[in-house]
């Protein structure tokens, strides 16, 4: 019985050192707490944006198209690029917090391996979304970026904890029935990169951090 | 039926030679600082256990140059890869044998 311990604890370890030198598992669920609230500030920022053509008449003979002047598309795209630093800065922040009591570096092969994989379909996304912005594609900026996200996601899951690739589904499926709804882009933005996130967020700091 | 006890390698009878195993199996490369953090060994310990694995033709050893810092890699072997898996599939079987 001891000997079969013994063994069962090698196993253990060999398991868990393959886990760990090839997943970045010190990811803060508090990260996407944090980016899931800046999101949802984004929104109720660019909200006006949309109320105007929220059930007008020529949204829904084409709810792709949708107008804006350039002051309105620079609001739009500060809004963005500022909620993705924040959201950025904040991640790393408490995932540093949380890499002090694992051990852990917050800078390694790994987490390179993690940034590359997630920042590939990432910056495609982004780049897709200020060209349809510039022909005025408004309406497909919301499910692009949640199609994008969800595959970015995806492409890094395995990276890190496994559960981000479920969080990559969830973004990448919303942001497909996204398409049927595209008057509606801009709540399901909020419920993509706001609620999906702090839903995340919680229920990873709960399983991993909360003791 | 040979004995499964036979089939362990009396290389990896060590939890730091295991770790190090186990972290260049499911990694391309990985360089000596990762190893250490991963495996929590002194430099001189993690060194003379790396030496022996390399002796035994189970790691390929690349140095190089991060700027002026050395940069040793360390990579698994076709026969390290073997050896590893034949030493598992026997770790296996004696717990099977025990029940």
């Amino acid at each position: 019985m001891k000997e079969e311990q013994k063994h069962l604890d090698t196993l253990q370890d060999i398991k868990q050192i393959m886990d760990r030198s090839s997943r970045f598992i010190s990811l803060s669920g508090l990260s996407g707490i944090a980016a899931g609230l800046c999101a949802l500030g984004a929104v109720s920022y660019v909200w006006p944006l949309w109320n105007i053509s929220l059930g007008s008449s020529i949204e829904e003979s084409n709810p792709v198209l949708l107008i804006l002047d350039s002051q309105q598309k620079a609001r739009l795209l500060v809004t963005g690029i500022t909620c993705f630093i924040s959201a950025f800065i904040f991640a790393v922040i408490f995932t540093w917090f949380r890499t002090k009591k694992t051990y852990a570096s917050l800078w390694n092969s790994t987490v390179r391996r993690l940034v590359i994989n997630t920042g590939i379909p990432f910056v495609a996304g982004a780049i897709l979304v200020v060209y349809l912005m510039n022909w005025n594609l408004t309406g497909l900026i919301a499910p692009v970026c949640l199609i994008f996200y969800g595959l970015a996601l995806l492409s890094g899951s395995k990276y890190t904890v496994s559960e981000i690739r479920w969080l990559g589904i969830s973004e990448l499926l919303l942001g497909l029935l996204t398409l049927q709804f595209l008057q509606y882009g801009i709540i399901a933005w909020g419920i993509g990169f706001g609620l999906l996130h702090i839903i995340y967020g919680a229920l990873m700091w709960w399983k991993y951090e909360r003791a | 039926m040979k004995n499964p006890i036979e089939q362990l390698n009396k290389v990896f009878d060590s939890r730091v030679r295991l770790g190090i195993m186990s972290a260049v199996m499911v990694n391309d490369e990985v360089n000596f600082n990762e190893l250490k953090e991963l495996i929590q060994v002194t430099d001189g310990n993690l060194a003379s256990h790396l030496k022996t694995l390399e002796e035994n033709g189970y790691l390929l050893v690349k140095k190089g140059f991060i700027g002026r810092k050395t940069n040793t890699t360390y990579a698994i072997t076709k026969s390290g890869e073997k050896a590893f898996k034949a030493h598992i599939d026997a770790l296996e079987k004696m717990i099977k044998g025990l029940h």
